[in-house]
Formats: structure tokens, C-alpha cells, sequence
């Protein structure tokens, strides 16, 4: 399966260059299908998929086009890992004292610790930068999942059902809707030999009839409040819910949300004005 | 906001909401300036993603550090424009075809949302500066 997703740049030079021309520019190349846009020194650049972009279409808007004038070509950027610079000059190991490091492949520098992950983060969440993916895999740490079922919903790089794997989880089931992330966890999964994670491509309704005893979902809040009917739905009695992905400040909607469909809050931690709420099903 | 202190690279960028992706212009822009794309993005859409459909303006900071700060702005007028008066395009040649009729309430209601945004004196000067946006899509102001 190809899953390059190649880009089209159209750089646009509006004369004269000024805010009020970028936007009425941009407001018609929306029409045109472009989704996203940067403003440079001498207009703005476009961006469209390369197999959503139709040339026809630009060049009839390009010949009608009065309201200013406007100068037009545009090039194709091939699919790559765009976090890689990011990735290999920024990205450090991030230590949880002696009981987890997660590094990438390439370092070479690191503490010993009891578990060690590998993630090369790509574009998919979840290096464990982030303060939810950190709180979330600090509670795992503190947490008995040996021999427990285990679901992680939005997985990102799978680092959350890696962990879970290393404790002794049972069946552990990592999902996301995004097929990069999806890739990426598999990849992930065999450089940290935690082979037996089934791995899912999809949303919450992939979910069947089966149950977990710990469920993960770090998407972010309105998902997580739609969702949360669904989860408790499939955790087993006695069964823990860890969320996150929302605002410290916001928290208080999950909590709702979750005792709405009866399950009860343990508690709320905060990191960096991010969130963890935890759960438990009667 | 003013701009922060030490700032090595500022990012102007234009994105829909609760949509942004590591594909371009995010990833080459902020991967060069050595932002934690994936990180960016999840904020950014958190911020943004009651408002679906519309596209924000953001302007990221980024320090020597690396480490870095954005300002969500609100909508282009010009977006908000085709929303209120319902176009499914603005007019390539304004002088002659028009695409649409807006509303004076719809026109203050556009520049209220804008004036923290616009260098506009009070309101009425910030309805002006939306007018003239309107007539060059070919929208006509009603009276």
C-alpha cells in the first residue's frame, strides 16, 4: 500500500503586499479546494494535496482574477518525515528516575533504567514529550497490568500499549485513525519486542464485544466526552480509565462526562496545564 | 500579544481548524525552526476545533532554545465574509460581477469579532475597513 501523500506549493506574489489582499486570497482558494496557507514576504503560500489539486481549476480562477494583481507558480513537495530535524537534533531521552527511559534509536547517551522504550517518533503523538503521553505513562508505572486486558484508543506512536506490554499485559489492543500512526506503531511494537499487540486502523466503533480492564484515551477533550458512553461500555467491572488530551482547566467536563455514564473519578493530575483523569467502573 | 523575547524564527500560518497536520506548511516550517511538530499540532487543534470549517490565523514564536509560543488570531475578515453572506465563492472581478448581498448587522458582527485584530479606532472604523474588504469579493453591503 503507497502512503505517500504528496503536496502541492503554490507561491501566490500579490502586489501590493498587504494583509487584507492575503486574505481575501486566501478566503478564494479555499473555494479551490487549498486548505492550508503561509504568509511570506511577498504574498502567502498554498497547499493542497497533490491528488486533491485541480490545475484546471486554478487556472480558470488565475485568467477571471481582477481584485488585485497576483502572480502565480507553484511546485510539488514530496512526502517526507517532516519531524525529523525536530526528531534528531532536539529530542532527548526523557528519564522516569530508575523505572523508564524512552530514547530513540540513535542516542548514545542515556541512564540505565529497569524498562527502556525505543520510539523514532515520526509525525505520529506520543513521544512522551508531551505532558499527557508523560503523566499517562507514569500512571502505567504506578499501575498492575499483569496478565490485565488492555485498550489504547488514539495510540500515536503505541508507546502507552509498549509500556503496558513490558508490565505483562494480556491482550492489549492499540487503535488509531490515522493509518501514519497505524505504521508507525507496528514499527514501534517490533523495535521494543512486544510483538503480541494487535494493532487496529479506525475510530472507537472498530471495537466489537470485547472488554478491557484498563482503557487509555489520549485524543483530546470533545472526543474524549463523546466517546466516554462507548468506553465504559467496554471496561470490565472493576476496570480503570485513564483520559487525557484536554486542558487542566477543562477537566472538570470529563469528570461529568465520565460519572454521567456511571463511572466513578479517582482523581485528576495536572502537567504543564495539561490533564490526566482517572476512572473506575464499579 | 508582543512578541517575546530571543525569538529566532516567526511563523506566519494560516490553518483549519482542529486540522492541522504535519503535512506542509506545518512540518517544513516548524521542523526547520525545530518545533515539535506533532506537539504543535495537537495544541493548535485542541485551541481551535470548536470551530469547524474556519480557518485561523497563527503566528508562532520560536526561541534560540527552540522552545516556543503561538498567538491564535481570529478568522481572515474576508473568510468570515463568505460565511455571513452564505458564498460558495467570491467574485473574481468585483466591479463587475456580484456574487452577494450582506447585511449591516452581519457587517458589525464581523468586525466585532476582528477588532481585537484590526488597527481600527473604534467600531464603526473597523465596519469600514470590513466593508471595503466585502465590496473587493464583489459583496454588496446592503444599506
Amino acid at each position: 500500500m503507497n502512503n505517500k501523500l504528496d503536496y502541492i506549493e503554490l507561491i501566490c506574489k500579490i502586489n501590493p503586499n498587504l494583509q487584507k489582499h492575503t486574505d481575501v486570497l486566501i478566503a478564494y482558494l479555499t473555494d479551490i479546494g487549498f486548505e492550508s496557507f503561509m504568509e511570506t514576504e511577498k504574498g502567502v503560500n498554498a497547499y493542497i494535496a497533490e491528488c486533491q489539486f485541480n490545475e484546471k481549476a486554478l487556472n480558470d480562477f488565475e485568467k477571471q482574477f481582477s481584485v488585485f494583481k497576483l502572480k502565480f507558480e507553484y511546485r510539488i513537495i514530496k512526502d517526507e518525515n517532516w519531524n525529523e530535524k525536530w526528531t534528531e537534533n532536539y529530542f532527548e531521552p526523557i528519564i522516569f528516575g530508575t523505572d523508564l527511559v524512552v530514547r530513540a534509536s540513535f542516542h548514545k547517551n542515556f541512564p540505565k533504567a529497569k524498562k527502556e522504550i525505543i520510539i523514532d517518533p515520526k509525525t505520529a503523538f506520543g513521544t512522551g514529550y508531551h505532558a499527557t503521553t508523560y503523566m499517562l505513562l507514569e500512571e502505567i508505572l504506578k499501575s498492575d497490568t499483569l496478565n490485565k486486558s488492555v485498550l489504547d484508543m488514539g495510540t500515536g506512536t503505541g508507546i502507552l500499549a509498549i509500556l503496558s506490554k513490558m508490565q505483562g499485559s494480556a491482550y492489549t489492543f492499540a487503535v488509531d485513525n490515522d493509518i501514519k500512526a497505524v505504521k508507525n506503531t507496528s514499527e514501534n511494537i517490533l523495535i521494543n519486542n512486544t510483538p503480541d499487540i494487535e494493532v487496529g486502523h479506525g475510530d472507537i466503533t472498530i471495537l466489537k464485544n470485547e472488554k478491557f480492564d484498563i482503557i487509555y484515551e489520549n485524543i483530546w477533550k470533545n472526543t474524549v466526552i463523546n466517546d466516554m458512553p462507548i468506553l465504559a461500555k467496554h471496561l470490565n467491572s472493576g476496570g480503570v480509565l485513564l483520559t487525557s488530551g484536554f486542558y487542566y482547566k477543562e477537566y472538570d467536563e470529563v469528570k461529568r462526562a465520565g460519572e454521567d455514564v456511571g463511572l466513578i473519578f479517582q482523581y485528576s493530575r495536572e502537567k504543564d496545564g495539561w490533564a490526566v483523569v482517572k476512572f473506575v467502573k464499579e | 500579544m508582543a512578541k517575546p523575547k530571543d525569538v529566532e524564527h516567526v511563523v506566519k500560518l494560516q490553518l483549519p481548524a482542529g486540522q492541522a497536520t504535519p503535512a506542509p506548511p506545518v512540518g517544513p516550517a516548524l521542523g526547520q525552526a525545530g518545533v515539535n511538530i506533532g506537539e504543535f499540532c495537537k495544541a493548535f487543534n485542541d485551541k481551535t476545533k470548536d470551530s469547524p470549517g474556519m480557518i485561523f490565523p497563527v503566528v508562532i514564536y520560536v526561541k534560540k532554545n527552540k522552545s516556543y509560543t503561538f498567538e491564535i488570531k481570529t478568522p481572515p475578515a474576508a473568510v468570515l465574509i463568505k460565511k455571513e453572506a452564505g458564498l460558495a465563492k467570491g467574485s473574481g472581478e468585483p466591479n463587475r460581477e456580484k456574487v452577494g448581498t450582506i447585511s449591516k448587522k452581519a457587517i458589525r458582527k464581523i468586525a466585532e469579532i476582528k477588532m481585537e485584530d484590526l488597527n481600527a479606532y473604534n467600531i464603526e472604523a473597523a465596519m469600514r475597513m470590513i466593508e471595503g474588504t466585502a465590496r473587493n469579493m464583489g459583496v454588496v453591503v446592503e444599506k
